[in-house]
């Protein structure tokens, strides 16, 4: 079965960019192969700050009524994690709160690492390949 | 969020509901941030040893009667059995009933881990089942397990029509979470997966179930509901699997603390319609009337229920007024699970003495219906504020604080945490029975219990004379939050 | 193999955090999960200079699994070694970072110059029970700080006993070891306890022997430290408790390390009119008693079992019925433990069994005939059933639910007396 993986990368070799300051996510496909599949591009607008912003709260307090649904998290990173929501895994330098939880909500596993694009795909899809397939991950 | 009793996996308290071990700063700034969806978890660098998720969830399971738990995985990961044999068997004596619960190991060793063992799990399930005859079989997964790729959820479902009793996969992996009380859910879930069944038809009752511990003021409140006419049903210690599975037919359920029981709550309100009391829990005056009156507008008894507060008021507010005038304007710093270190906040704000720090071993910043916890809520509507930190047992901030805030008393609920005050000098209060601060009686005791403890400090001087704390001088001079780094 | 673990009576090899922790100022790091020290620890005087929540933890999270945890040990030594003040840290690993994969043997030996030595035992849960665990702990510690001495110390005793906290008694029982040793005028040296710690440890190489008491625990250690230090060993299996076997104990350790015959009689003779100047003041008890019968069993490690098992038969007469080594105990070495449970005064020789599953040694003292009530001595899995047969029940062994231990102890002559106690205080809480 083959699933996508989305990367934050600024130069297309090491994870290197936060998730907020992603401009286009690199989508990998895994199959028999990994390959990268295509570039999704976050709008312009969406790329100011992802946290901080308190406007959404209301400072009346009403827009934080307890009930849950007007705090949902900022609009931004409900939209950096829509765009990508199809895919299995995300990956990048660091991944905030809010976005992880979006993130789980729709089974989607965060890894916040620095390393290289190539040792990321190749550890994830090693651990995904043997879970999938009830496997040690055990290295002999 | 939904609960999907469809899936034996449950995602980890932190992703779920939004948990964070990490936190400094002040109450009102830990709650407005958490309502605004703003709140960031931060990570460590540096961290000390706290708890397993699974000693929270199987400990759960354990306490049911006859019932089998099977933990697969290395010794050290059942050794919660040896425990969990004491409990049942003391547990059991005391109710005056009897438990054949077992929960046993598989010792897994080095070659299980290469060539996997699920081959024998299923061997060791249906000899477990051939020597007790458990009335339900839980088969737990745990770190070593989840990752060399065991399927106990196929095995599970390969020997169920065997083993012929409920028999659920439940998973474990500690790694999965630093969130301990995970757990809980994770048992809850296990419960509402197999367990409860639909209620039946035409089955009237005036039962409520009481999620809690250890049962210990199981007698007071059977007679308290007797006024109300409500039969309570306390989970999951002394359970019967038969008890269990009608849970779906009581009038509501209740809980002593609000981490303990917001996921089998939810879920019997989602699933079967069953109200869930949400209320700041039962510590203290306001929280144990507040707590009666919404189960009274839940079960449609309000009127029996102020004429109990009333009576009982008059028998003990004087009593509580009398020794509030001795401890009044004390300080105290407090660390417990997020269930209880707002509610005791309270209390002690109800009693005269002030928080100058308290810290939440996690904290959720919402309940599994989105709201945000009770018991925060109530601090920041009656304008309480002091200074808060998230620290899943960091024990070398807690004793970061106790140096610097020097205050009259600790209080803390997790074993081996007490200890540590007292070699600071500092008295130490182990809030450890979930009913030492419950309703008017306990309150009072609880305001005598600190009376007591800080006025003979004869022990705590005495140890803090001569033990030297094992952190360095430069520790001490560090900010509480040297290893907090954001996470953005 | 995996097996049903019914009634487990030990932990994993991490358990050895506690052999570790029993050394003074010595610090457990853990590689491992969040929870498993917690797990791994009881109420059993564990609140030390450090205690369990003290203990620096990677707490391993999923990241950690897919990419490796070497960066978070590095951090957290690291940290370990400015905030808490240590003499010796000891880094444990615990199952998942031998299964990923994890270089932790290379992370620890970044610390090679770090002001306090940073030692490295790999305790995977999976690689055996906390008994090999604490024999890992001991490995690490001669094969990564010790170095060969060419200062040997005439006199210089090792005593090398029990496992620490999973025996309840190991503190009190060192230290009469070492009383003991001490009356023959050697110099004992042991490495847990109340101011034992680095300085003792640093002693190790210059000791003129090894003394190990124990069935099979820590002998690959003394062989090792024979390879390694050129240090000679003397290995006695029996856990001497009560006048006969300490007696014997002390005529061997003597004659071993080359002690005159005449002292070795002198301290023996002294300790052994006192011990039947008590026996003989209770032996009204003993024999007028209406619920002491001759037949008993002991459930426990190969430690106790042999220790108990030839106190009971060759001091107090009684009669050995089967005896249950639950350890775990490696294959190779069962045959030369059970050959030691043959060796009882009037050609009686005792049956054992190796097993670690509790429902089966259950079945066996209930189909057993004790001729009368039965005697067990055991861990707590064995009151019920011991009460079932209306017997008589002492927690000796781990689980110990029944019992609080700061120092006391069942070694030696004095120990034999403390065992007496606590056996016949179980009997005289009834009448028959």
């Amino acid at each position: 079965m083959s699933y996508k993986i989305a990367i934050g990368s600024s130069d297309g070799m090491n994870v290197d960019l936060k998730f907020g300051e992603v401009s286009k996510f690199l989508i990998y496909e895994v199959d028999e192969e990994i390959k990268l599949l295509e570039e999704r591009i976050v709008s312009e607008e969406k790329t100011s700050s992802q946290c901080g912003d308190r406007k959404g709260c209301g400072g009346s307090g009403n827009g934080c009524d307890g009930q849950g649904n007007a705090c949902g998290g900022p609009e931004d990173v409900i939209s950096r994690v829509s765009i990508i929501s199809d895919c299995r895994s995300v990956v990048c330098k660091k991944i905030g709160f809010q976005a992880q939880k979006q993130f789980e909500k729709k089974a989607i596993s965060v890894f916040d690492v620095e390393c290289s694009v190539a040792e990321a795909l190749e550890k994830i899809s090693f651990y995904f390949g043997k879970i999938d397939n009830h496997e040690s991950l055990r290295k002999m | 969020m939904a609960i999907n009793t469809g899936n034996s996996n449950l995602a980890t308290r932190e992703n779920r509901i939004g948990s964070i071990t990490g936190y400094v700063g002040s109450l009102k700034d830990l709650a407005t941030q958490s309502e605004c969806g703003t709140l960031k978890g931060c990570s460590r660098c540096f961290s000390q040893s706290s708890t397993c998720l699974s000693s929270c969830g199987l400990g759960q399971l354990a306490g049911i009667r006859d019932v089998a738990i099977i933990h697969h995985g290395p010794a050290g990961c059942s050794v919660a059995s040896a425990g969990a044999y004491y409990m049942t068997k003391v547990m059991a004596k005391k109710r005056g009933v009897t438990s054949d619960t077992v929960y046993v190991g598989t010792d897994m060793n080095e070659n299980d881990t290469i060539f996997g063992s699920t081959e024998k799990l299923r061997d060791i399930i249906l000899e477990v089942n051939k020597r007790y005859s458990p009335k339900a079989i839980f088969v737990s997964s745990s770190c070593a397990t989840g990752i060399i790729g065991e399927d106990i959820d196929s095995i599970v479902d390969d020997v169920r029509e065997e083993v012929g009793v409920p028999i659920v996969a439940v998973h474990c992996e500690g790694f999965k979470s630093r969130i301990w009380a995970t757990g809980f859910d994770i048992s809850d879930h296990a419960i509402l997966q197999e367990i409860v069944q639909p209620p039946r038809e035409g089955v009237k009752t005036n039962k409520i179930n009481f999620k809690n511990f250890f049962e210990s003021a199981r007698p007071e409140i059977i007679e308290m509901f007797k006024n109300f006419d409500l039969d309570p049903v306390f989970l999951y210690c002394n359970s019967t699997i038969e008890e269990l599975s009608h849970l779906s037919e009581s009038l509501a359920t209740t809980c002593i603390c609000g981490t303990l029981g917001n996921y089998l709550g939810n879920g019997l309100e989602e699933k079967y319609g069953v109200p869930y009391v949400r209320s700041i829990n039962q510590c203290g005056i306001v929280g144990f009337e507040t707590w009666l009156r919404e189960i009274g507008k839940v079960t449609g008894r309000s009127e029996k229920i102020e004429k109990y507060i009333e009576e009982q008021r008059a028998i003990y507010i004087p009593q509580i007024e009398e020794v509030k005038k001795e401890i009044k304007g004390l300080t105290a710093v407090l660390g417990m699970g997020p269930g209880y270190t707002f509610e005791v906040s309270r209390v002690l704000e109800e009693l005269g003495i002030k928080v100058v720090w308290a810290l939440a071993w996690h904290y959720d910043k919402k309940y599994e219906n989105g709201d945000v916890p009770p018991s925060m809520k109530y601090l920041l509507d009656n304008d309480i504020d002091f200074e808060a930190s998230v620290a899943d047992q960091q024990n070398y901030e807690v004793m970061n604080i106790l140096n610097k805030y020097k205050p009259d008393m600790y209080l803390s609920r997790h074993p081996g945490s007490t200890v540590w005050a007292i070699k600071n000098g500092t008295p130490a209060i182990y809030v450890a029975d979930e009913y030492m601060i419950f309703g008017y009686k306990h309150t009072l005791e609880f305001a005598n219990t600190i009376l007591d403890a800080i006025r003979n400090r004869s022990f705590e001087a005495n140890l803090a004379a001569r033990t030297k704390l094992p952190y360095t001088d430069w520790w001490y001079q560090q900010n509480v939050d040297a290893f907090l780094e954001e996470v953005k | 193999m995996a097996k049903l673990l019914d009634k487990q009576r030990y932990k994993c090899a991490l358990g050895a955090m506690q052999t570790v922790q029993a050394i003074d100022r010595a610090l457990p790091i853990l590689h491992s999960g969040p929870g498993c020290a917690q797990k791994l620890s009881e109420s059993i005087g564990s609140s030390g200079y450090f205690s369990p929540n003290i203990f620096p933890c990677t707490s391993i999270n999923e990241k950690d699994v897919v990419f490796g945890g070497v960066k978070k040990l590095d951090s957290t030594i690291e940290n370990a070694l400015k905030v808490i003040d240590a003499d010796l840290y000891v880094v444990l690993t615990g199952c998942i970072p031998e299964i990923v994969g994890d270089d932790s043997g290379e992370v620890v030996s970044r610390f090679e110059d770090a002001p306090k030595p940073v030692l490295y035992a790999p305790t995977a849960g999976f690689k055996g029970n906390n008994y090999k665990g604490h024999e890992q702990v001991v490995d690490s510690i001669i094969e990564q700080y010790l170095k060969k001495s060419d200062k040997k110390q005439k006199g210089l005793v090792n005593i090398w006993a029990d496992v620490p906290y999973q025996d309840l008694f190991w503190l009190g029982n060192l230290r009469e070891l070492e009383k003991l040793i001490s009356e023959l005028g050697l110099i004992p040296n042991t490495i847990f306890g109340y101011k034992r710690g680095i300085e003792n440890i640093n002693k190790i190489p210059d000791a003129e022997f090894n003394l190990l008491v124990s069935p099979w625990v820590g002998l690959s250690n003394v062989k090792k430290m024979e390879r390694k230090f050129g240090t000679p060993y003397l290995h006695y299996k029996t856990l001497p408790i009560g006048a006969t076997e300490t007696s014997r104990f002390l005529r061997e350790v003597g004659k071993f390390a080359g002690v005159d015959e005449a002292k070795v009689e002198y301290v023996i003779k002294e300790h052994e009119d006192y011990y039947y100047y008590l026996i003989e003041r209770y032996a009204d008890l003993f024999l007028e008693n209406r619920v002491i019968n001759k037949q008993f069993t002991v459930v426990s490690d190969a430690h106790y079992a042999l220790g108990i098992t030839k106190f009971l038969a060759n001091d107090l007469g009684l009669v050995p019925a089967k005896q249950f080594v639950v350890d775990d105990t490696p294959k190779n070495v069962r045959e030369s433990i059970k050959e030691e449970f043959k060796k009882l005064n009037y050609g009686l020789e005792a049956e054992v069994s190796f097993e670690t599953d509790g429902f089966k040694i259950h079945s066996e003292i209930r189909q057993h005939d004790y001729h009368g009530y039965p005697l067990v001595l055991g861990g707590y899995y064995e009151k019920e059933v011991t009460e079932e047969l209306k017997g008589n029940f002492l927690n000796i062994a781990y689980p110990v639910q029944d019992k609080v231990v700061f120092d006391n102890s069942y070694v030696g002559y004095t120990g034999g007396i403390r065992l007496i106690e606590d056996i016949y205080t179980v009997a005289v809480s009834r009448f028959n």
